[in-house]
């Protein structure tokens, strides 16, 4: 999907208009604006500590204090308190998976739903989701502390899928896996982006991140240094010489 | 799955046996105060277990709730003759006041910054109590009026047994309410914040009012428990309700040596600590004062380090030995 133009296309399902935020006076990130159309797969890539995670966090209300713009179908995140933006639509599956360790991997998962209130339709996500990853099913019982890094990544996706969402956000969720886990890890964004979920991905993989998304923004020191179609941009020489190494 | 069944009816069998034990005891005599005062810390030690088990704050200061309900129906009764169940209502409605003020700079405190806020709160409260001698009677302490025709709405008696009956209608009432908090939806969005606080967050848990609301009821039940004791003890004074040893610490312990977060797990500790403090304080006297004190902290020294999910499931652990069974981390007991 090319970028449209501004003047015809519907509205955005998530803007970020001039954000900034700061940890005790130092910026982690300036001015930093990004669109994202329905239905994108969109991913963030760029150094540790360029900011991506902290953008996530903003964009999720985690961040308490930010300047500028984010808004998602109409709503103004900014203004919205952190555990009302699950309800909007909006999964967040955090850097370093966070499962619930003592929780059962069923019991994470309907952890999940919780933003939807009593709806009916739960028993149908979880078994969309059972489908998205067979491990879960055979190992629903387990405790989801007691499973691998790779089994608690899926817990921390299915749990981000669990609430229906428009948008999933997913964090860093190939760090510390075994290269075969993280293949199987994006065979399963591309299912969960196929079945209509926008994606908004960060991932220090950068190759394996402009494999995945659509488009992507290349951030550098709390700054956007670059937007592009991602694969025109794993052919860019900056990005080649920054981030791929060749 | 059958423990599970089986639970409701070992609780319903342990409180029926509860409430015939005086049948056989001198209905004022010395061990009817020590049931009724182990019945009473149950009920302490389970409502303390909705902070500090369900929600996962440590809380030392909860002495402030309880001398806050003793003293608010004490002083109602002597300056309006209220009867102590509007008093301790009123109490209720002055503890949550005092719970809500206090969670404004502790509600996002965790760990030993909240156990030390709370700590200091609670020894403000009793500083506070000491030296307000028009309101309170200072150090010199206060006493209930006694009203020689006794009622139920009086809450006097002429003897310990309805208060007996009345601190074990607590206790039921009291693991209820624990039991339906525990396994309904505050239960659930609080134990997600105790696995995980920012995972919590991210599933769309209002963090902060699940803990304020948690702190609430505690504190609620925590005053009204002050209110019965003050019925049954008659006089008190600012150093035994608001004491971080005598309550506090107290509750605390009771709730961690049986099992925090477990419902069993204040019937255990208080049955095990408040006998064993009343025999040592029997044989030893005077001589020792300040040894329960020193007991307490090597008791909680000792849980932690060998097993700090307490007696409760020490004696599953023990049992599934016997039994033959693996798995020694089954959360299911409750």
């Amino acid at each position: 999907m090319m970028t449209p133009d501004p003047q015809t296309a519907p509205a955005p399902l998530l803007a970020v208009e001039g954000l900034s935020a700061s940890y005790g006076g130092a910026w982690v990130l300036r001015d930093v604006s990004l669109v994202m159309q329905e239905g994108e797969f969109l991913s963030v890539i760029g150094a540790n500590t360029a900011g991506k995670s902290t953008l996530l966090k903003a964009i999720s209300g985690l961040m308490p204090k930010v300047e500028g713009r984010i808004t998602f179908r109409g709503t103004d995140l900014t203004a919205t308190p952190s555990h009302r933006i699950p309800s909007l639509g909006i999964a967040h599956v955090p850097e370093g998976r966070h499962v619930f360790p003592d929780m059962t991997v069923e019991e994470n998962l309907i952890a999940g739903a919780f933003a939807r209130g009593t709806d009916a339709a739960i028993g149908d996500t979880l078994a969309h989701v059972f489908d998205l990853f067979p491990r879960l099913k055979e190992r629903r019982r387990q405790l989801a502390g007691t499973l691998s890094g790779g089994e608690q990544q899926m817990v921390a996706v299915g749990r981000g899928m669990m609430l229906d969402p428009k948008l999933l956000i997913l964090d860093e969720p190939s760090l510390g896996l075994a290269p075969m886990v993280v293949e199987e890890m994006h065979d399963r964004f591309h299912e969960i982006h196929e079945s209509g979920v926008s994606v908004l991905l960060v991932e220090q993989n950068v190759s394996l991140a402009l494999e995945s998304a659509e488009r992507a923004y290349v951030m550098s020191s709390g700054e956007i240094e670059f937007e592009g179609v991602a694969k025109d941009l794993a052919n860019d020489d900056r990005i080649r010489k920054a981030y791929l190494g060749i | 799955m059958t423990r599970q069944r089986l639970l409701p009816v070992l609780l319903f069998a342990g409180v029926i046996i509860l409430a015939l034990i005086p049948l056989g005891l001198d209905p004022r005599g010395y061990e009817m105060r020590i049931l009724c005062i182990t019945l009473l810390f149950a009920s302490l030690g389970q409502a303390w277990n909705i902070v500090g088990g369900l929600a996962n704050q440590i809380s030392l200061g909860h002495a402030a709730y309880f001398g806050i309900g003793a003293y608010t129906s004490t002083i109602l009764l002597k300056l309006f003759s209220l009867s102590p169940w509007l008093g301790g209502v009123i109490g209720m409605i002055l503890a949550v006041a005092f719970a809500l003020l206090l969670s404004l700079p502790t509600a996002r405190l965790k760990g030993h910054y909240y156990a030390l806020a709370t700590l200091a709160a609670g020894e403000a409260i009793r500083v506070i109590a000491n030296s307000w001698a028009d309101v309170t009677g200072g150090p010199v302490g206060i006493s209930v009026p006694y009203l020689p025709d006794g009622s139920l709405w009086m809450m006097q008696f002429s003897t310990v047994l309805p208060n007996y009956y009345l601190f074990l209608a607590a206790l039921v009432v009291i693991c209820l309410v624990f039991w339906k908090i525990k396994s309904g939806a505050l239960g659930y969005r609080l134990r997600a914040i105790k696995e995980n606080e920012q995972a919590a967050e991210v599933i769309g848990v209002d963090t902060y009012r699940s803990k304020l609301i948690a702190a609430c009821v505690s504190a609620a039940i925590t005053a009204f428990l002050g209110t019965l004791y003050a019925q049954f003890q008659f006089f008190f004074d600012p150093d035994t309700v608001f004491g971080v040893a005598t309550i506090s610490v107290k509750m605390a312990l009771i709730a961690i040596l049986g099992g925090v977060g477990r419902l069993s797990g204040p019937l255990v500790g208080a049955a095990f600590i408040i006998p064993m403090e009343e025999m040592a304080n029997s044989y030893f006297g005077s001589s020792a004062a300040g040894l329960s004190q020193f007991a307490y902290g090597a008791i909680l020294v000792l849980v932690i380090l060998l097993n700090p999910h307490g007696l409760t499931a020490l004696f599953a652990q023990l049992r599934d030995r016997f039994t033959g069974k693996g798995g020694s981390h089954d959360r299911s007991v409750a």
